[in-house]
C-alpha cells in the first residue's frame, strides 16, 4: 500500500519550486545578490563614514568661524573733506551735511491755483529766514517751477522751524557743506573750500589732497588761543593809528611752528566772496615788505659770527654817508662813533651799513641765503611770495640792505631766520603742522651759539634802553628790535606811508617764542606825540600779545632785575656821551 | 513596535530641530538689536559732528571775550599776580603770637547785576 502512495518519499519528485536540476543557477543568483548588497552596503557605509568625518570637524575643528554678521561695526560718517584743527583739537574746519531748503511751487499753489497760499508761505519763510526778501521768496514760489532753491545752507533750528509751518511743497536736500566755526580768526591759515569741496586758498589748498584722502582730522601748530589774542592786538593798532592794515606771527623758535598767524584785514571764510579781494590777501606769507630796521637783526649777527667786528668795537657814526644820489642817515642821530650794541639800540643806519660793507657783499648775501631770505620759503600754505632781492648785488645794495633797504621779503622768512638768530643758531623750518612733543626737530646751523647769545643781549638792550622800550612786558623778559620802513611807491620811497613792525623774542634769557607785528601806513596820534614808527605803533602790540599769551604757555614772569638775570644779558655799554670816548 | 532606541533617537531628532530654530531666530532678533544700535550709533556719531562745529563756534575766543567782560569783572592775569609756590610764606612760619587771619572770601564776580 505504501508502495502505491504515490507520494511517498521515495518517488518524490520535486516541482519547480524546489531543489532540483535548477538548484545550481538559484544558488548563483543568491550569491550575486548578496554581493551587491555588500558593495551597496559598503558605499553607503563610507558614505556615513565621511559625513561623520565632516561633522566631527565642522563641530570640533572649525568652531572658530561662526557666520559674521553683515554691519557688525557701526559706519563712520562719510566726510568728503578731513577736518581741520588747532594744536589743542579746537575745530577749525568741518564739513556737515547741512539741509538746503527747496521749493517745488506746483505743490506750494496747490491744485487749483491758489497765490493766496504761496504769499502766506513767503510771510511765514522770511519771519523764520528774516536774511530773504519776501517778494523774492513769492516770486519764487510762484515760479511754477518744480524745483527751485530758497535758501542754502540751514541752520538745524531754521530746518526744524520751518518743518513745523507744514507747508506743503517745501522739501530739503542735504549737502555737504565745509563749515569754519572760528569764522575770521584763522581765515588767511586755514584758507577757504569752493562749493564742489576743492581748496581754494590757504591749508585748504596747500594741503587739498591730504585733506581729502584722510578721515582724521588734520592738526595745526596753531594756537587758537594765542591767534585770537594777535589777532586782537594787531586789530586795536590797526585801530588806535588808523591804519590801512597789519601782519603778525608768533612762532616756537625752537621747532619752527607757527602758533598764530595774523593778516588784517581778513575775510570770513564762510563766504570769502563777501569781502574785499584785498582782504584774501596774506600779508604774512605773500606779502614781501622793505622791512627796515628790523633787518639790523642779521647784519649784526653776520658781523659777530664772521668776527669782523666784536661786541665792544664800533664804528663812527657822527655823519651821514654820501653814495652818489643817496644819503644815509640816522633817524635816533648820535652823532658820535657807536660801538656795535649802540648801533643796534639807536638802530644807527650809518652803523649798520659800515658794519655790512665791512663783512662784506659776497659773505652777506652767503650768510642771508643761509637764513633762507633770498629765496621762497616752502610752507604748507601756497600763497608763498619769492623775496625780492638786488641784481647785481653792488655795494651800495650790500649798505642797504645792511638796514633792511633794497630787499622785500616776508614777514613768514623774518620769523623763521630771526628764530635761528636767537634760539642757538639753528634753522627750521616753519611750519603750520603740529609736531609731536619733546622730538628734536632737524635743524641746520647757520651761526654759532655764541653769537646767538650775543644777540640775545642786544634784543634785550633795544626794549631795556632803545627804540623798543614800549615792547616791555615786565616779568616776560622780552627782547627785539624796531623797524619802519618807508613803502615804495613806484620808483620812490613815500615818506609819509610807513610799515612799522617790532619783531620780539620772549623770554630772551631762554627763547621759546618769536612775536612780530607790523602795522601797514599807520598815523600818528596823540598817544604816540605824533610817531608812526615801529616803537610806538607795533612795540605797545607785542607787549600786549606776550603779556596776554604767556601765562597760556606756560611762562613763568620773573624778577627782570634779580642778578642772575642782569648778569646774563649784561652789555657792555660806554660811559655816557659828553666824555671823550677812545675809539679803538 | 518601535524599540526604545529609535524613540530616544527621535527625541533627539526633535530636540536638536527645536534648539537650531530657536537659535537661528535668537541671532536674527540680535542682528535687527545690532542693525539699530549701529543707526543709533552712525546718529549720533553725526549728531556729535554737528555739536563739535556748534561748540566751536560757541567757543569763539572773541565771543567769549565779549561775554566775559559783559558779565564778569576779569580781566586777563598780569606778572605781578602769579609767584612761585616757594614764595608763599608757610603758615606755621607765623610768630605765633600773631593769630592767623580769618579766611576771607574774595568775590571774582560781582553778584547778579540788573
Amino acid at each position: 500500500m505504501i508502495e502505491t502512495n504515490p507520494c511517498r518519499p521515495r518517488h518524490f519528485k520535486p516541482g519547480p519550486c524546489g531543489p532540483g536540476p535548477q538548484e545550481e543557477p538559484a544558488r548563483l543568483l543568491l550569491e550575486t545578490s548578496q554581493t551587491r548588497l555588500i558593495i551597496t552596503g559598503m558605499l553607503i557605509l563610507l558614505a556615513f563614514v565621511v559625513i561623520s568625518l565632516r561633522l566631527v570637524e565642522v563641530a570640533g575643528f572649525k568652531a572658530g568661524d561662526p557666520r559674521q554678521a553683515r554691519n557688525l561695526s557701526a559706519p563712520h560718517v562719510e566726510v568728503s573733506r578731513a577736518d581741520i584743527r588747532d594744536r589743542s583739537g579746537v575745530l577749525l574746519a568741518t564739513s556737515l551735511p547741512t539741509p538746503s531748503l527747496y521749493a517745488n511751487s506746483k505743490d506750494v499753489l496747490g491744485n487749483p491755483k491758489d497765490p493766496q497760499r504761496a504769499r502766506d508761505a513767503a510771510r511765514k519763510l522770511v519771519r523764520i529766514l528774516p536774511d530773504l526778501n519776501e517778494d523774492e521768496v513769492y516770486a519764487k514760489l510762484t515760479s511754477d517751477k518744480s524745483f527751485i532753491w530758497i535758501k542754502r545752507r540751514l541752520t538745524p533750528r531754521q530746518q526744524d522751524a520751518i518743518n513745523r509751518l507744514g507747508i506743503p511743497g517745501l522739501d530739503f536736500q542735504e549737502e555737504d557743506m565745509r563749515l569754519y566755526p572760528q569764522a575770521n580768526t584763522a581765515a588767511h591759515v586755514v584758507g577757504y573750500a569752493g562749493i564742489d569741496n576743492r581748496g581754494l586758498a590757504g591749508i585748504e589748498r596747500g594741503l587739498d589732497d591730504v585733506l581729502r584722502s584722510r578721515r582724521q582730522p588734520l592738526d595745526l601748530s596753531l594756537d587758537l588761543r594765542i591767534q585770537a589774542i594777535l589777532h586782537d592786538e594787531i586789530a586795536r593798532q590797526i585801530g588806535d593809528f588808523k591804519a590801512e592794515g597789519g601782519s603778525g606771527i608768533v612762532m616756537d623758535v625752537n621747532t619752527g611752528e607757527v602758533l598764530a598767524l595774523v593778516s588784517l584785514p581778513d575775510f570770513d571764510p564762510n563766504d570769502p566772496g563777501a569781502s574785499p579781494k584785498e582782504n584774501l590777501f596774506n600779508r604774512v606769507t605773500l606779502g614781501t615788505y622793505e622791512i627796515g630796521s628790523v633787518f639790523k637783526i642779521f647784519t649784526a649777527a653776520m658781523a659777530l659770527d664772521a668776527h669782523v667786528v666784536s661786541m665792544t668795537g664800533g664804528y663812527d657814526a657822527t655823519d651821514p654817508i654820501k653814495i652818489g644820489r643817496f644819503t644815509i642817515h640816522d633817524d635816533h642821530a648820535q652823532r658820535r662813533w657807536l660801538t656795535v650794541p649802540e648801533i643796534f639800540m639807536y638802530s644807527s643806519n650809518i652803523g649798520a651799513a659800515k658794519m655790512a660793507l665791512d663783512v662784506g657783499g659776497d659773505r652777506q648775501q652767503d650768510f642771508l641765503a643761509r637764513l633762507g631770505l633770498l629765496k621762497a620759503p616752502s610752507f604748507e600754505v601756497p600763497e608763498i611770495a619769492a623775496p625780492l632781492v638786488p641784481s647785481p648785488w653792488r655795494p651800495i645794495n650790500t649798505m642797504t640792505i645792511g638796514f633792511g633797504h633794497g630787499i622785500s621779503v616776508s614777514p613768514l622768512q623774518i620769523a623763521t631766520a630771526v628764530s635761528a638768530v636767537v634760539n642757538g643758531g639753528m634753522l627750521h623750518r616753519a611750519t603750520l603742522m603740529k609736531l609731536p612733543p619733546g622730538e628734536p626737530v632737524a635743524g641746520q646751523r647757520v651761526l654759532s651759539n655764541a653769537t646767538s647769545i650775543e644777540m640775545r643781549k642786544l634784543f634785550r638792550l633795544v626794549v631795556e634802553k632803545g627804540t623798543g622800550k614800549l615792547a616791555a612786558a615786565p616779568g616776560y623778559l622780552v627782547g627785539g628790535k624796531t623797524g619802519t620802513a618807508e613803502k615804495v611807491e613806484g620808483r620812490r620811497y613815500d615818506t609819509h606811508a610807513l610799515i612799522s613792525s617790532f619783531a620780539g623774542v620772549f623770554p630772551i634769557n631762554d627763547p621759546r617764542y618769536f612775536v612780530m607785528i607790523s602795522i601797514d601806513q599807520p598815523h600818528g596820534n596823540a598817544k604816540s606825540s605824533g610817531f608812526a614808527t615801529g616803537g610806538w605803533v607795533a612795540a605797545p602790540g607785542v607787549a600786549r600779545t606776550v603779556e596776554r599769551m604767556a601765562s597760556l604757555v606756560g611762562i613763568q614772569p620773573v624778577d627782570e632785575d634779580s642778578p642772575e638775570i642782569r648778569r646774563s644779558l649784561m652789555v657792555a655799554l660806554p660811559a655816557p656821551p659828553g666824555r671823550k670816548i677812545a675809539s679803538n | 513596535m518601535i524599540r526604545p532606541g529609535t524613540i530616544a533617537w527621535l527625541l533627539l531628532v526633535f530636540a536638536v530641530g527645536y534648539a537650531m530654530f530657536q537659535v537661528k531666530f535668537q541671532v536674527m532678533q540680535e542682528e535687527e538689536i545690532l542693525a539699530r544700535l549701529n543707526k543709533d550709533i552712525a546718529e549720533n556719531r553725526d549728531q556729535l559732528r554737528k555739536l563739535d562745529a556748534e561748540w566751536s563756534y560757541l567757543s569763539q575766543p572773541a565771543r567769549l571775550k565779549r561775554l566775559a567782560s559783559r558779565y564778569l569783572d576779569l580781566s586777563p592775569i598780569g606778572a605781578t599776580q602769579i609767584v612761585e609756590l616757594d614764595a608763599v610764606p608757610e603758615r606755621g612760619a607765623a610768630p605765633p603770637a600773631q593769630p592767623t587771619p580769618e579766611p576771607r572770601i574774595v568775590r571774582l564776580a560781582k553778584p547778579s547785576r540788573p
